[in-house]
């Protein structure tokens, strides 16, 4: 090299070398911290062992782990959850409405059927979760219907005509079959509330109706007046899952019809009647988990949520007796606002449920004259 | 030349050889931080009255409340905890961490990272379990269920833990009837100076509070704790009707103003609001208008208990 000693040779090679040391170095340690800090974003999929939720005393209620597609309220899709054993919750409906699933070696049931509009989806989301989670039998074989409002049987048709019924023999015929289209099943009244193109198929008057389906026993408790003179709560005995149908929201106040047959005494006797079906779990000390309940509308819940909302329709009913015991109009009534340190939650000012509809259906349906201490005492249940 | 060349792809070796130890050092070494670990006992000081016998009915001085959180717990009936459905209910974690009790935090480590996966706290009282997420993972979706708890995630800032919590059930941040509603969500900053743990917390809550209830826990800690464990059933201990719900009327006002009138404090005054949170409102306090005597709020009690059993 010109100009350049041999020492100065040697220098110059050391220091070149020690530099790209020290860059393939920086270089290494870089990407590792990149890789890090992707990593630290990431579930590690080993350390799901550590997830207390995860051990068979949390097994019944995993109902915390949230996913990274889980999808929004609203945004068109159907989206299955897990609620608890064989049942499933397919929410997206509109306006929140709830369709529960039962999913099993026998076939599938399916407990309402949301919005005409979301039934073609809501039949494919089933579809595929049976084709997953279910056994021999994937078709959907029944269909119960808990009241006859169109956010809950709108999708009957379609869903209806997604499955199939078997059905048996006589000494005639040794053939069983199928016959198209699922069974749907439902209170009596619901025939003269719903268009006959979605009426149910076969229709009960019992106070409680049973079978076994998927391996549990599937119980239908009829209210007698709660909602509406039609109304049916599902309980899923093993999978220890009620679906209260509308007697239940955790979006709004009840939706009493009175025209129909609904009431507010009938309606509290309902949630007192789901508050004696739903068992929490006292296992490790909070009262929480056990039965988990499926309501009409918004989320999944469990006794103590059904509790709440049964002491603050309780707490308004009782508030409107007071007035109307002391000769209160129901315009009067209604100025009083009985309701307005609850709006904020569960009252609205328009739409199809305001906040002043049932005020009214209140006082429309409550006796001339309440009982002793204005308070709420449960009306005999038929089959209670 | 040889020994030259030699020389430097030695130095080059052990340097890169340095990057790649650093690389495969554990990720606790390297973003170290406090250990929140172990057996923590309460500190009350001038929280006591509070935490442990508990505030009056009619005592919200002091806090953000709306006028509907007052509504709501002056319908409040203390008479309602004796329902079974309401015995075994745990405070939930918003509240709990102020309750009585001692306390237990540790932690789960990814078996290879070693990275934080979760922080567990646990606190005697009906054994409530909190598990605070430190690994990223989101929140649940909208329509899943609803804890005592909340859904909680952390994660470090320097040596402070800061937590999120939300997916509440209905509760309540005071034991006199005051109520949180399930859209609340609890804010916390954690740290640890030597023994003592100080955990200051910030409730929200679109409903019921105004601002954010900003409170300071502090925790001592020990080697050991009287740590039991909390069984609960429910049991019918007043017999009453089905459905009934203890409850005040809207004609059941001077229970409510008991406690005022008894410790000279103007029942506006008592009543809360964001207002009452800062010492210039004595100011204010000066121009409210007197307080009828207790005689004549006990007589009133005595008086609306006997209309209301009369019906």
């Amino acid at each position: 090299m010109h100009g350049i000693s041999s020492r100065g040779r040697v220098v110059r090679s050391a220091y070149g070398a020690s530099v790209a040391g020290l860059l393939l170095g920086a270089v290494m340690l870089l990407g590792s911290s990149n890789a890090l800090a992707q990593s630290s974003t990431v579930v590690i999929s080993k350390s799901t062992r550590l997830d207390v939720r995860q051990s068979p005393y949390y097994k019944g209620y995993d109902f915390y782990a949230g996913r990274a597609d889980q999808g929004t309220p609203g945004d068109g899709e159907i989206h299955p959850w897990h609620v608890q054993g064989n049942v499933w919750l397919m929410a997206g409906e509109p306006g929140e409405s709830n369709v529960a699933v039962q999913v099993g070696n026998a076939g599938v049931l399916v407990v309402d059927t949301g919005t005409q509009a979301m039934a073609p989806k809501l039949l494919a989301a089933i579809q595929k979760l049976a084709a997953e989670y279910g056994g021999e039998q994937k078709a959907i074989h029944w269909v119960i219907n808990t009241d006859g409002l169109m956010d809950h049987v709108g999708g009957n048709y379609i869903v209806r005509n997604g499955g199939n019924t078997i059905v048996g023999s006589n000494f005639q015929f040794d053939n069983p079959g199928l016959t198209p289209g699922a069974t749907v099943i439902g209170n009596l009244n619901l025939l003269t509330r719903i268009p006959q193109p979605l009426w149910p198929n076969e229709t009960h008057t019992e106070p409680i109706y049973s079978w076994d389906f998927n391996d549990e026993a599937v119980r239908l408790y009829h209210p007698v007046s709660a909602n509406t003179d039609g109304n049916e709560m599902v309980l899923f005995r093993r999978s220890d899952v009620l679906a209260t149908g509308d007697v239940l929201s955790m979006v709004h106040y009840p939706v009493i019809d009175s025209k129909r047959g609904g009431s507010i005494d009938g309606e509290l006797a309902a949630l007192n009647q789901a508050m004696e079906l739903a068992v929490a779990d006292f296992h490790m000390g909070p009262q929480e988990g056990g039965t988990m309940i499926v309501p009409g509308h918004g989320r999944l819940c469990d006794q103590a949520d059904l509790v709440e909302y049964t002491i603050i329709v309780t707490t308004i009913r009782n508030r409107v007796m007071y007035y109307k015991n002391r000769g209160k109009s129901l315009q009067q009534v209604l100025a009083m606002k009985p309701t307005w340190d609850f709006d904020d939650r569960w009252g609205e000012s328009t739409g199809s449920w305001t906040s002043r509809q049932f005020v009214q259906a209140v006082y429309d349906t409550l006796p001339a004259r309440g009982k002793g201490k204005d308070r709420f005492a449960m009306p005999a249940m038929a089959g209670g | 030349m040889a020994i030259v060349n030699k020389c430097s792809v030695v130095v080059a070796v052990l340097l890169a050889a340095a990057g790649t130890v650093l690389v495969s050092m554990p990720a606790s070494a390297q973003d170290a931080h406090q250990n929140l670990d172990g057996f923590w006992n309460a500190l009350f000081d001038e929280d006591e009255p509070e935490r442990i016998p508990g505030p009056d009915q009619g005592d919200y001085a002091g806090l953000p409340i709306t006028p509907a959180a007052v509504s709501v717990a002056q319908t409040w009936d203390p008479e309602v905890l004796t329902i079974p459905y309401l015995q075994c209910r745990p405070h939930p974690s918003l509240y709990g961490i102020r309750g009585v009790g001692s306390l237990r935090i540790w932690e789960d480590l990814d078996p290879q990272t070693l990275r934080q996966v979760a922080i567990h706290t646990w606190i005697v009282a009906w054994e409530a379990q909190r598990d605070i997420w430190m690994d990223g993972r989101p929140h649940p979706p909208q329509w899943a269920a609803h804890s005592w708890a909340g859904y909680s995630t952390g994660h470090w800032v320097g040596d402070v833990l800061h937590v999120h919590t939300d997916d509440y059930k209905r509760g309540w941040t005071r034991r006199n009837g005051l109520p949180t509603d399930d859209r609340a969500t609890f804010d916390e900053r954690m740290f640890r100076d030597g023994q003592i743990l100080t955990d200051v917390t910030m409730v929200s809550d679109p409903e019921y509070l105004t601002e954010p209830l900003v409170k300071s826990t502090e925790y001592q800690k020990v080697a050991n704790t009287n740590f039991a464990t909390y069984p609960c059933r429910e049991v019918t201990e007043i017999p009453r009707h089905e459905g009934d719900i203890p409850m005040h009327l809207p004609n059941q006002t001077a229970v409510e103003q008991e406690y005022a009138v008894r410790n000279h404090v103007p029942i506006k005054a008592a009543e809360g609001g964001a207002d009452t949170m800062f010492p210039e409102y004595q100011d204010t306090m000066k121009k409210l208008p007197p307080n009828p005597p207790l005689r004549r709020i006990e007589q009133q009690e005595q008086q609306q208990d006997k209309a209301d059993e009369n019906l």
